[in-house]
């Protein structure tokens, strides 16, 4: 077997040239597998393939894999009770855990599902993938065995959580649709901008400063019909993790957080589906194997509210749906080697008629992944991704002849990666990686809609290319003390061919250039360091600390109040610097209860560097100097986080309340003086509580409170040609009324859930039980009667109860 | 594109669920009085309109409150006049009075009037022509009950203009018929040959409190603004946009020329008013 502890030093000379693939695959040879195929949990298993007594230290490595669908599972804990020594298994269920020779007894647990034992006499590098079952009978077996490893008390740095299919499924949701963003906004830290949205702000951070993730490739847009769904389709998630500021150091490009979501890959033991119908959508997934190697995933959903347009004389003729669909092809070539095929499309149509003009409103999402997971050796993990992203949106206006036209506005992107992982012994396990990727943005572009309009204009496109590179390393020192620490080098180009328009210092056009294809228009770099730290004060406390440096190149200027799909974005330019971020949070967790009860408070600070903003009253639709209506700042958050996760006996979920205070200091917006951060809400409260009545039955309940985001409201008006112009406070100096909602959910689950083939789960829920009138928006109105102007609220939704199906085949 | 239609169009397509209610805020009235200025002179040769008020609570009784006997000084650098007052809070440029483009203007006024007393000043430039401006007809369209409006016009090449636009019934500027039409470079040297530029009908939206009829006159003024009066106006315009989050901005307060500490605009704008004779109210398309 090579020895892959010399290639390293030569890949990290070549650093972080893509000629490291070429360099690796020159020196690496097929790593052979040394195991028999082990694929029932518990075996006993003694290892004499090699007896290299020379050697002290060994890998167990694998993957690990849900018995029976044979997905993949991420974040498994993999322990050893002699040693203590333990680690997780990585996004594509990969794991590597060094160990003395000798005996072992190594537990591989992972939430909601049957541990696996694996006892072993360590002899030279072990290849085991471990299949874990699921729970039926014997609950509570499972859940001490998934908890006794200390995973939230051990993981490295603050700010991470995981949420799998189990979680996703219980928690009530609108209208019966499952939707993963709004179970993140349940979690301490993040935060929901209004009712029923999917935009979410991290620790005080901007709506643009989530980096989401789908199969590793960037999705620009997550809702569905203007954002109160979001674009993920649940039965076709197989897990999601988010970092919420402390990043591993392979995450990049955005401030706040990471998103990081993983579609399943299709179940390789036999042909199978679910088959959805709700009130909001109905969704099929398919799903089985092509062979013994190859298994496949394709799903879709689409949504029918529009059915009921015609119910409505206003709606007569309008029409509004979403559609979107996943698939997925995963190829295990052997044991080392697998490929993967992704990809995601979902599409947003809305059209209507106002005024004798036809009006439509259309936003799609396309992704694409292709990924090659490769062995090296037992230590040595490698992974190689291309992705495609596309997000665009179009607004179409028909009137009469000779005005009908169209408005595009779109980004596409083009990206390839190496993640590389290399355990390189018990105590330190190095990742490092290259990524690349290419931007087109296109503000803006009008096109005629019919022969006779003379309209047609493209405003200037922004070509950007992006090269970072990476290196970090998980040291355990001693058994109490886990570090992590690493090293991001961004860097990010504009490019022709395109016209760059230069500004003067008071926002005016001063001048535009030329450039040709390729040619350098700005260019920007960055170290971006990343550090955390874990001490186990006792066997059931830590405390844990990080730093991250975040450098931005991508983003949003907050236009519209709650966020929508019409944002526009901005790369770094000549008149827009990329957007840095400081963040240092501390946190202490205390388990009780032989791990049941998870508590933990953290605290977070961070500062931000050239933050933009839309000046006051920006002409954003159709300007082509749009960089004109930019302003620019700095801005800063800080804030605690408080989380109570329970799983005792038939009752788990979690309490979360997050305190977030943040502040924008730009020198041309309100004065000068400080305002508060747009969309953040300073008290954030969310329960959860899940009840297992019994194997069949759950009941679910959410609720959450916080206080209104920050607002401007009129204090003085005035008239203008007879128009009445309201006279505003400063810029955010009020807050919008207080929100509270609580949802309920009832999950029956069929006779035979999951044990025999066909069987068939309802779905009961309430969102809004007590129907809360929560403001979505505030506008104002005379009054007739007294003459004087009053207040008056939009809220979106009152008592929903719904109804879904699910049938599993 | 009328951003308005798309976002009243958003409002009905998409929250259909959507629900009113009252809302009591926890807010209260500024406790500031300001002067307010409303005034635009033009290149056209008239009698030029200044209208002084001040502001008032937001929360409270609607009331209009004119600034009257006011010193109102329009200057050009080298001469001066004084406006004439007539009726609460106007002031008038003498007869046939006109703006000469490139000029620079500089509005004084002089107040004693209780909590907005002082001295305010204003400047504007006033822009070239940026347009050639040929003439304007109408029709009746029976199916949605509206008048059309087809502007010819011809954009100056080579000149970057913003347009703000009003339009008068009988001399009366039509309320919220009030926008703009920005400078981009896009729009440079564009020509509109007999395109419908505006409609008009009965009802809040339609602006018009009552049908046309034989012997009224539509004007329209297309103006060449300078930039920082067309920014106001289209912040004006954004004041009357639906309350729908999704496409409102942050509300913000209009900008202001008149200094210290006041509201409103004075402008000088550049314009040849467009005029049309309603001679048969129901005159069909003529295409």
């Amino acid at each position: 077997m090579p020895n892959f502890a010399g290639v390293i030093p030569a890949v990290f000379m070549t650093f972080p040239l893509f000629a490291t693939v070429s360099l690796i695959f020159g020196f690496c040879g097929h790593f052979p597998s040394t195991s028999p195929d082990v694929s029932k949990p518990g075996t006993v298993i003694t290892s004499n393939q090699s007896r290299d007594e020379r050697q002290s230290k060994h890998s167990v490595s694998g993957y690990v894999k849900e018995a029976g669908t044979g997905e993949v599972l991420t974040g498994a804990v993999i322990y050893d009770i002699k040693s203590k020594s333990s680690t997780v298994s990585n996004s594509y269920g990969f794991y590597s855990l060094a160990l003395p020779s000798g005996a072992h007894t190594i537990e591989i647990s992972y939430f909601g599902l049957r541990s696996d034992t694996l006892t072993i006499t360590l002899t030279s590098d072990f290849r085991y993938d471990s299949f874990l079952e699921e729970r039926f009978e014997n609950l509570d077996e499972a859940k001490v065995l998934a908890y006794d490893k200390k995973d939230n008390l051990r993981m490295f740095g603050t700010g991470q959580a995981h949420l799998n299919q189990e979680t996703l499924r219980k928690i009530p949701a609108m209208g019966g649709e499952k939707d993963l963003i709004k179970a993140i906004q349940l979690l301490p830290g993040v935060q929901s901008t209004s009712e029923g949205s999917t935009s979410f702000s991290v620790r005080g951070g901007g709506l643009d400063q989530n980096q989401v993730l789908l199969d590793e490739a960037p999705v620009y847009n997550v809702g569905h019909s203007l954002g109160f769904f979001s674009v993920f389709n649940n039965d076709a998630i197989r897990d999601v993790s988010i970092y919420k500021g402390d990043m591993d150091a392979k995450y990049g490009g955005f401030l706040s957080s990471a998103l990081d979501i993983h579609t399943k890959e299709g179940r390789n033991d036999r042909f199978g589906g679910i088959a959805d119908i709700g009130l909001i959508s109905s969704k099929l997934l398919l799903e089985g194997p092509i062979g013994d190697k190859v298994t496949f995933l394709v799903g879709g959903r689409r949504s029918y509210i529009d059915l009921f347009f015609p119910l409505f004389k206003d709606l007569k003729g309008s029409t509004m749906y979403f559609y979107d669909l996943n698939g997925k092809i995963n190829w295990q070539v052997n044991q080392n080697n697998r490929l993967y095929l992704s990809s995601f499309f979902g599409n947003d149509i809305m059209g209507g008629s106002v005024s004798g003009q036809d009006l439509g409103v259309g936003y799609r999402n396309g992704t694409v992944t292709t990924r090659w997971n490769h062995i090296f050796s037992p230590r040595f993990f490698s992974n190689v991704t291309g992705v495609y992203s596309k997000y665009g949106y179009n607004y179409d206006s028909r009137q009469e002849k000779g005005m009908c036209y169209t408005w595009l506005s779109g980004l596409t992107s083009y990206g390839l990666k190496m993640d590389n992982t290399w355990y390189a012994d018990s105590s330190n396990s190095v990742e490092f990686g290259v990524h690349g990727q290419y931007l087109t943005l296109s503000p803006g572009e009008i096109k005629p809609l019919d022969e006779v309009t003379d309209i047609q204009h493209s405003f200037p496109l922004t070509h950007a290319v992006e090269l970072d590179a990476y290196l970090q390393n998980s040291q355990q020192v001693g058994s109490f003390l886990s570090l992590r620490y690493g090293l991001r080098f961004s860097n990010f180009m504009t490019l022709g061919s395109t016209t760059q328009y230069y500004y003067k210092e008071d926002h005016t056009i001063d001048y535009r250039k030329k450039y040709g294809a390729g040619e350098m228009i700005s260019c920007f770099c960055g170290l971006e360091p990343r550090f955390s730290a874990s001490f186990m004060l006792s066997e059931s406390m830590s405390v844990k600390a990080a730093y991250n440096r975040n450098i931005q190149y991508l983003q949003q200027a907050a236009y519209s109040i709650t966020g929508s799909p019409f944002e526009v974005w901005f790369s770094a330019s000549p008149n827009v610097k990329p957007q840095t971020s400081n963040q240092f949070a501390l946190g202490f967790f205390k388990n009780f209860l032989n791990d049941r009860l998870e508590t933990s408070v953290e605290v977070f600070y961070k500062k931000n560097r050239n933050s933009i903003d839309f000046k006051d009253n920006p002409e954003v639709l159709g300007n082509e100097y749009l960089e004109g209506e930019l302003r620019f700042g700095n801005s800063y958050a800080y804030g605690a986080e408080f989380m109570f996760k329970y799983d005792i006996s038939k009752f788990n979920g979690w309490v979360a309340y997050t305190y977030t205070h943040g502040k924008h200091i730009f020198p041309e917006i309100n004065g000068g003086k400080p305002y508060d951060s747009p969309r953040i809400h300073n008290h954030y409260l969310s329960l959860v509580a899940n009840y297992d009545i019994n194997r069949r039955m759950t009941l679910s309940a959410s609720w959450v409170f916080y206080t209104g985001c920050p607002t401007t409201y009129p204090i003085a008006s005035y008239e203008i040609a007879g128009i009445n112009v309201p006279y505003y406070s400063e810029r955010n100096s009020q807050r919008m009324p207080d929100f509270h909602r609580l949802d309920l959910s009832f999950i029956l689950n069929g006779k035979n859930h999951g044990r025999r083939r066909v069987y068939g789960d309802w779905n009961f829920s309430v969102y809004n039980a007590y129907g809360r009138r929560n403001a979505w928006a505030v506008y104002y109105e005379n009054d007739e009667e007294t003459s004087q102007m009053k207040a008056r609220m939009i809220y979106l939704f009152s008592v929903i109860p719904s109804v879904s199906y699910s049938l599993h085949f | 594109m009328r951003l308005s239609h798309i976002a009243i169009f958003l409002s009905l397509s998409c929250f259909l669920p959507a629900c009113r209610a009252d809302l009591e805020l926890d807010t209260k009235n500024s406790d500031k009085t300001y002067l307010v200025v409303d005034g635009m002179i033009t290149s056209e040769a008239k009698s030029h309109r200044i209208e002084l008020s001040t502001s008032y609570p937001f929360f409270g009784k609607t009331s209009y409150c004119p600034v009257t006997k006011a010193e109102v000084v329009l200057s050009d650098g080298t001469e001066s006049i004084v406006l004439t007052q007539r009726g609460g809070g106007k002031y008038f440029t003498p007869e046939d009075w006109c703006g000469v483009p490139g000029t620079t203007y500089t509005l004084t006024v002089r107040t004693e009037q209780e909590e907005v007393s002082g001295v305010y000043q204003a400047v504007s430039t006033m822009p070239e022509a940026g347009a050639k401006y040929t003439g304007m007809d109408y029709s009746y369209d029976k199916d949605t009950k509206s008048w059309r409006f087809k502007v010819w016009l011809d954009d100056y090449p080579g000149i970057i203009s913003n347009y703000v636009i009003f339009c008068e019934l009988n001399g009366y500027r039509i309320q919220r018929m009030f926008g703009t039409l920005s400078g981009n470079s896009y729009l440079d040297g564009f020509h509109m040959d007999g395109s419908v530029f505006f409609t008009l009908s009965v009802g809040w939206e339609g602006m018009l409190k009552e049908p046309l009829k034989k012997g009224d006159v539509i004007t329209l003024y297309i103006c060449c603004a300078p930039k920082d009066y067309y920014d106001f106006v289209y912040a004006l315009s954004l004041t009357s946009w639906p309350s729908v989050p999704l496409v409102m901005p942050q509300p913000a307060n209009c900008p202001t020329n008149v200094n210290p500490n006041a509201l409103g605009f004075f402008s000088a704008c550049y314009t040849e008013p467009l005029s049309v004779t309603i001679t048969d109210p129901f005159k069909p398309d003529s295409e």
